[in-house]
């Protein structure tokens, strides 16, 4: 029983270690030294809440591009949705009502006055995980 | 109030209370499993479908813990046969629950694979680091697995020594809980290397089981609720020890009726007697032969125009 135990852990931490968790739709090595398109539905926002700063460090860990693309909240949702682009910004709010077809990441803090999230595939663990690893180092800087 | 009735004997009265003892543990033990679920539960399916059957696997232990002190109450004029049936009862009642949560996280399942949803399942930060939540999930997982199992296998033993439905299926249920972990498991394995469909399918094979557990003890408990013949512990064959009683009183009435039922874990005989006859039954010679002899509680004679071969019918 023990000895299953410890096996079972071991093999959490070995799987931790290598290239897991994976995206169904491959959205992480899509983005990976391409473009990281950004869909933008209130280009203010983007920038006071500091999620400009989010999406350019997490293209540099990438070595993408940044590609903005303004449009309407609903259609940018929409577009994340499908794959066309992979992230949907704009001074989201945590309490949005897209939280059930989008992914939220975790909040960016940068400005205190209002914390906000970014979208992305539903599915895409892999590519949240980097996301979410720029966004706590964006925070805490 | 008055004084408390026993059904059980003196020796097996001990049993009885390390089992209450081993269930208040489960409560305990299963109750921080449930709570460390809840904390890292996520949008996986497979572990909102395992959480709930760890949810619900807190009440058969709360049951038996209950019956152990309601069936002592003793008998009054509104309940002259005493509360020894209501175990019996509350399992029924436990048995349509699961059965019912079974299935609908059967649909759920199905649900979210038809609808092709594939879950997010983020990061959490530990210790200043982004560690992904679906190695937590499967860390909680293999520590919900071990206390149910060694308890369960603690709980076997006085479940079938007190002839006790209750305990007993608790106890299998228990022991089972490693396939519950493993397919959990497998399914975030599944999510990690990009199978979204993995959680439903793990979700989808634990509520199947979940089911399979409401299925039989809905039998098991309406065998006894509609007075059939005892049953074994762990299935739904006739149990030894009706069987030797039955051939033995056939035996010494070859022309009366014998019928026998249980009422929670003890044993009563009703003989139909066609013509007077002398109905002295050498009790101890009885009970030698059987193996729980403590149960059988009593044995009923009736002389009516009766007998083995009279019409199955109320009389008038």
């Amino acid at each position: 029983m023990w000895n299953r135990f410890v096996a079972s852990l071991l093999l959490s931490f070995l799987l931790g270690s290598c290239d897991l968790p994976r995206d169904p739709e491959q959205t992480l090595s899509e983005v990976r030294g391409n473009t990281l398109i950004v869909g933008v539905s209130s280009m203010e926002a983007f920038d006071k809440a500091g999620e400009r700063l989010v999406v350019e460090n997490l293209a540099e860990r990438l070595g993408a591009v940044v590609e903005l693309q303004p449009g309407e909240i609903h259609d940018l949702v929409n577009a994340v949705e499908n794959g066309r682009v992979h992230i949907v910004a704009g001074g989201i709010p945590e309490s949005s009502p897209f939280s059930s077809k989008v992914a939220f990441s975790s909040p960016v803090e940068i400005a205190r006055s209002r914390k906000t999230v970014l979208g992305t595939r539903k599915g895409e663990n892999a590519f949240l995980l980097e996301l979410n690893r720029t966004i706590a180092e964006v925070n805490g800087g | 109030m008055a004084e408390q009735v026993d059904p059980l004997p003196e020796d097996l009265r001990s049993i009885r209370r390390r089992a209450v003892r081993l269930e208040w543990w489960t409560l305990f033990w299963l109750g921080t499993i449930v709570v460390a679920m809840w904390a890292v539960l996520g949008q996986s399916q497979a572990m909102k479908t395992a959480w709930l059957e760890d949810m619900m696997s807190l009440i058969p232990p709360a049951l038996f813990i209950a019956k152990s002190q309601i069936e002592k109450w003793p008998p009054n004029r509104h309940f002259p046969y005493g509360y020894i049936r209501f175990g019996t009862l509350a399992f029924m009642a436990s048995a349509l629950a699961l059965l019912a949560m079974g299935l609908f996280l059967l649909y759920e399942a199905a649900a979210t694979l038809l609808r092709q949803e594939h879950p997010t399942i983020p990061a959490i930060n530990l210790f200043g680091r982004e560690i992904w939540l679906g190695w937590l999930m499967i860390a909680v997982l293999v520590y919900s697995v071990i206390p149910p199992v060694s308890l369960g296998r603690m709980k076997q033993e006085p479940g079938r020594r007190l002839a006790d439905k209750v305990l007993s299926t608790d106890a299998d249920i228990n022991k089972a809980d490693w396939q519950t972990g493993l397919a959990g498991i497998a399914g975030i394995i599944g999510i990690a290397f990009g199978f979204w469909w993995a959680d439903a399918v793990a979700a989808g094979i634990i509520s199947l089981s979940v089911v399979k557990d409401g299925v039989q003890n809905i039998r098991a408990a309406t065998a006894e609720l509609i007075d059939g013949a005892p049953r074994k512990l762990d299935g739904t064959e006739i149990a030894e020890d009706a069987e030797i009683v039955c051939s033995y009183l056939a035996q010494k009435f070859p022309e009366s009726r014998v019928r026998i039922r249980e009422t929670g874990n003890l044993m009563r005989v009703s003989i139909d007697h066609p013509h007077p006859c002398d109905p002295k039954i050498d009790l101890d010679a009885l009970r030698r032969e059987m193996k729980q002899p403590w149960r059988l509680q009593e044995i009923t004679h009736s002389f009516s125009n009766a007998g083995k071969n009279a019409p199955h019918r109320e009389p008038s």
